[in-house]
């Protein structure tokens, strides 16, 4: 009797060891081909500058489908209420119409992130600002996950996840999400033409009669850099801009100059959505610039120091012109949509 | 600045006008250097260099000027008529920022130099933009300096104070603390332009 229960659990313990190798012959983790990821060229269109990719982080495939699943995973978040997606909808540009949510667009092209300019660097510094602080990624649910780890290994050549591999795969993601189809990308690049309400607003904002050109070069709509353009004063809290960041006195007021892409989307604007139509913000530089000591040197120009003083026809030009910014292709693209 | 380092934001220069300045921005092209040997050869380069005086001490790289004794340097702030045209430079975010609007003329900002001046009591901006043909700068300085072998390094120097006098005393407050589309005004400062640099 003795001896029979002995042999039963050897059987057992054969077959145990049996259904285990069996199990482990099928896990894909165990069979991943060599590592050999496939370089991805990010095609922006000829009227936009050159992107810099930095050379520590090289765009692959495998490293934007990573990216890409992240950005609209609620895995990222520690307690799965929300993805990057929650607050960035394509359909929107990439915010969320209504709050002063920065949309996600052309940011490859930018070193300074956040209204205020608090961080600066890479798009990969930015990022792994979003998962180490903003999201906090409890890394552990991702590690778990049956998929990630396979997915990391192609991207990164490593199942072993962490914060900064997840930065990297969201920074390939975002600089493939390049917005440059609008009707103003189509008429620099001789493709279509502008309405004549269009060009004489054009030539508002790219002439010294607007002089918005200065801060919203002509592609990217973006100098990518801080000014404070007159909205206050007297700073106070989130007013006072990257003075919080740098605490010297001449960065009072000032904000990143945002891109203008898909900016007829928007119901808010200025890092406090103070304003809520576009009408208000021309309104803003033709008669509302208050003055400061750190009140960007562009804005107070012989003739404008009280604003722009554009007659009302003059304001729905410039308007019109804002219209063509809208970027139809982007907030369609497919590339960018939620792959889960 | 007069010998010292560049400061930004702080309101503590003085030009030959007597304004108090601060510098906020200062982004400029230099380019077709010609470097005249002791024996009367030159070297010519037509490359082109953007500089943002924000970042720490630009370089650049100059290859194959030979070895030997020079006696002059000249080079463009700013850029050649050639060059000055919209989309003739790489299409970098630097060149996009720098362009001028093809409604003005089209082609590059040569310089951009911004900042604040105490007008009266009150801080007030002031921007020194430079732009087309007619208003390049030539600089031309005169001398020695020798060019030894491997990787030899020149030390161009700006002195900012310089854009405001030489021959033009410039003062904000009556030369115009705005140099756009003021044609006098960026004469003015295309003449001071000649000997802002120095070889250190």
């Amino acid at each position: 009797m003795k001896l029979k229960v002995i042999f039963t659990i050897l059987i057992v313990g054969l077959l145990s060891v049996l259904a285990c190798k069996k199990d482990k012959d099928d896990d894909p983790i165990n069979n991943l081909p060599p590592y050999n990821p496939t370089p991805y060229t990010i095609n922006t269109p000829s009227n936009l500058p050159a992107m810099n990719v930095p050379s520590f982080n090289p765009t692959t495939v495998e490293g934007v489908y990573l990216g890409r699943k992240l950005y609209y995973d609620k895995l990222l978040h520690p307690t799965g209420t929300s993805s990057c997606s929650s607050c960035h909808i394509q359909s929107q540009g990439f915010a969320v119409t209504g709050t002063n949510i920065i949309p996600h667009v052309n940011l490859g092209y930018q070193n300074k992130f956040l209204w205020n300019g608090e961080i600066q660097g890479t798009l990969e510094d930015a990022m792994m600002f979003e998962v180490e602080t903003f999201f906090n990624t409890d890394i552990s649910r991702l590690q778990k996950d049956s998929l990630y780890p396979i997915l990391f290994y192609k991207a990164f050549g490593s199942t072993t996840i962490d914060t900064k591999k997840c930065a990297y795969a969201l920074a390939q993601f975002l600089r493939t999400v390049v917005s440059g189809n609008s009707k103003l990308d189509r008429f620099i690049r001789h493709e279509t033409l502008f309405t004549a309400d269009e060009i004489q607003g054009f030539n508002i904002f790219f002439s010294e009669k607007g002089d918005c050109f200065h801060c919203h070069s002509l592609s990217l709509t973006s100098d990518g850099d801080l000014h404070n353009i007159g909205l206050d004063s007297v700073f106070t809290g989130v007013n006072a801009g990257y003075y919080n960041v740098s605490h010297n006195a001449a960065d009072y007021g000032k904000f990143r100059t945002p891109s203008l892409r898909n900016t007829a989307l928007k119901t808010t604007f200025m890092h406090d959505a103070r304003f809520t139509t576009l009408d208000q913000v021309i309104e803003h530089y033709n008669t509302g610039v208050k003055h400061s000591p750190s009140l960007d040197p562009v804005m107070t120009k012989p003739g404008k120091e009280l604003g722009l003083q554009l007659t009302p026809l003059e304001k729905q030009k410039l308007k019109a012109f804002l219209l063509t910014l809208t970027d139809s292709t982007f907030l369609n693209n497919p590339d960018f949509s939620n792959p889960n | 600045m007069d010998g010292s380092k560049l400061e930004f934001n702080s309101i503590k220069y003085v030009n030959a006008a007597v304004n108090n300045y601060s510098v906020s921005k200062l982004h400029f092209y230099i380019s077709a250097f010609e470097f005249e040997n002791t024996d009367g050869s030159k070297f010519t380069f037509d490359s082109i260099f953007y500089v943002d005086a924000a970042i720490q001490t630009p370089s650049f790289a100059l290859e194959g000027l030979p070895v030997g004794n020079y006696k002059s340097l000249r080079f463009l702030i700013g850029l050649d008529s050639l060059h000055n045209i919209s989309h003739a430079l790489p299409n970098t975010i630097d060149n996009e920022n720098m362009s001028w609007p093809d409604m003005m003329g089209g082609g590059y900002h040569f310089m951009k130099l911004e900042g604040n001046f105490m007008d009266g009591g009150n801080p007030t901006g002031y921007a020194m933009h430079l732009g087309k043909n007619v208003h390049v700068v030539q600089v031309n300085i005169q001398k020695d300096f020798k060019v030894s072998g491997g990787t030899a390094a020149l030390n161009l120097e700006m002195n900012i104070n310089e854009w405001f006098s030489n021959p033009h005393n410039y003062d904000f407050n009556i030369d115009g603390n705005y140099s756009m589309s003021d044609s006098v005004a960026m004469s003015k400062l295309a003449l001071n332009g000649k000997d802002v640099f120095n070889i250190q």
